[in-house]
């Protein structure tokens, strides 16, 4: 398992960002997507940012289409909504993430569930 | 009929007109005995009150052309008793520098228009000194925050429900607190667990008294772990409540009164200010990286993230810190549920703007992009260092700049 610093150090060389956990249940964590992997491209477009991955997200409505690296190569993968959400409660997506305890203790140590 | 001598006259300036259009008609609908007229811009408003002279003035800070404040000091030249409220999302130096003057009043926005109400009620009974402040944004441990860090010396009162409470600050620290039951550290405690009401700050005022020994972070820290307790007890909350939800400054280029028009059904402005579509959106805004830079400027920075609860991923980017959640006491998860059943009973869903979870050592800190419903900003920081009013002024101008 990579550690965080050095997976913020990939990231930052591939200029990509990182992927620090994916929510369980959710189209990333079921296709596979998961702590380590460095987002390259959505729809289409690079994402080297925050704000790039908010626009290039935006070009669909169904679903995205991602590129990550992992293990020395890209792969696509393509990512479907649920048809039916029901509006995300902030409340609990806190209380979700603080109990995945997503990369807790030592960054160097820590693993992260996906 | 009764003339403009005798009706007392309020010029309400503000460059956005939808507001001004807002408050003026519901002022003059509610309170027939006010004479309420409107202005757009600076010039105007200094024309309008100079050819007929005006009992209050309500203004924004921020308008093109001529600003709030060159109107403000303008119109005290003239008249330097005029009662004046100063409607405004940030507490500048500039502003901060007015409300030394005892004549000029304060309101956060955004604001509730009982509040806004209230307090032209109270500048024209009283010609009341100090400035006066409605709370309905932020939770009254930031606005104490606040005013110790601009190291402000005077008299806090709070109302909550009937109750009164009063803080002393003495040059950034806090030495007494007052209210009906309790002095000293428990009154502090006491006064920070009420939810909203209205304060004023009267300025220069000393205190009459030291009762207070706790330096003010203990006393925050306290109190947010008071608060959390009483969060985490509570099981029917009141239905008359409304200071739960945070609600940071709005940015000065967008209707910060989206929501106040859209409350009121009559408006033909009625605007929702989330668009549930995703748009096609073509251009980068110029500052995204400069926004996001401004994240680890925060005092006691830790980390942050992107959330995307569409996807269900959670991103990092370089310079965004690496986000080291601690683990989550047993109890934590408790405190966000009894918080969802709160928000659920009061049926305030959709005006949550962020929410704080206190861990023992980070505050972590979870806010939606108003322009995009499934991205969640999520930011911990460590709670020694953090300046949490800032924390979540700077959050909200991330936010901002990010809406693509």
């Amino acid at each position: 398992m990579i550690s965080k610093t050095a997976l913020f150090q990939l990231a930052k060389t591939l200029d990509g960002l990182a992927v620090l956990g994916c929510m369980q249940g959710t189209p990333a964590a079921l296709a596979g997507v998961r702590y380590g992997d460095v987002l390259l491209e959505v729809n289409g477009r690079r994402t080297r940012n925050f704000g790039e991955y908010i626009e290039a997200k935006a070009l669909r409505a169904d679903g995205m289409k991602v590129v990550i690296f992992r293990s020395g190569e890209e792969r696509p993968i393509e990512l479907e909504y649920a048809s039916q959400r029901a509006p995300v409660d902030p409340a609990t997506l806190l209380g979700e993430l603080v109990t995945m305890r997503l990369g807790l203790g030592d960054p160097d140590d820590e693993r992260m569930s996906s | 009929m009764t003339t403009s001598g005798q009706r007392q006259r309020v010029l309400i300036v503000d460059d956005e007109e939808a507001l001004a259009w807002s408050l003026s008609t519901r002022l003059a609908k509610l309170r027939p005995r006010y004479e309420v007229d409107t202005a757009h811009d600076g010039e105007t408003a200094l024309a309008k009150l100079t050819a007929n002279p005006i009992d209050l003035l309500v203004a924004d800070v921020r308008m093109p052309g001529m600003s709030g404040l060159d109107l403000i000091v303008a119109a005290l030249g003239s008249n330097p008793d005029l009662p004046v409220i100063v409607m405004t999302a940030y507490r500048t130096a500039d502003v901060n520098r007015l409300t030394d003057n005892s004549s000029i009043q304060f309101l956060e926005k955004p604001f509730e228009f009982e509040r806004f109400l209230g307090l032209v009620d109270r500048s024209l009974a009283h010609g009341q000194k100090g400035f006066s402040g409605a709370i309905s944004v932020q939770t009254l441990p930031d606005v104490v925050q606040l005013y110790v860090l601009s190291n402000a010396t005077g008299a806090l009162t709070i109302r909550h429900d009937g109750r009164e409470g009063k803080l002393w600050f003495e040059a950034g620290a806090i030495p007494h607190a007052v209210t009906d039951q309790n002095r000293g550290e428990e009154a502090f405690f006491e006064i920070m667990l009420w939810r909203d009401g209205e304060f004023s700050m009267q300025l220069r005022a000393m205190p009459p008294e030291r009762s207070v020994s706790a330096n003010w972070q203990e006393l925050l820290m306290e109190s947010c772990r008071r608060i959390d307790e009483r969060d985490r007890e509570e099981s029917s909350p009141s239905l008359t409540r409304k200071g739960w939800t945070l609600t940071p400054p709005p940015p000065a280029d967008d209707d910060p009164f989206a929501d106040l028009i859209a409350e009121e059904p009559a408006s033909a402005l009625a605007t929702k200010p989330d668009d549930p579509k995703p748009k096609v959106s073509k251009e980068t805004p110029m500052n995204i990286k400069d926004s996001l830079a401004k994240l680890n400027t925060i005092d006691g920075f830790v980390g942050a993230a992107l959330v995307d609860s569409e996807s269900g991923m959670l991103l990092g980017q370089e310079g965004g810190g690496t986000l080291n959640l601690e683990v989550a006491a047993a109890g934590n998860t408790e405190v966000v549920r009894s918080k969802r059943k709160t928000m659920s009973n009061l049926g305030l869903k959709e005006s949550i703007e962020d929410i704080l979870i206190t861990l023992t050592k980070q505050y972590h800190l979870i806010r939606p992009l108003r322009s995009r419903s499934a991205l969640f900003f999520y930011v911990a920081l460590d709670r020694t260092r953090a300046n949490l009013a800032m924390a979540r002024i700077a959050l909200a101008d991330v936010e901002k700049e990010l809406q693509v």
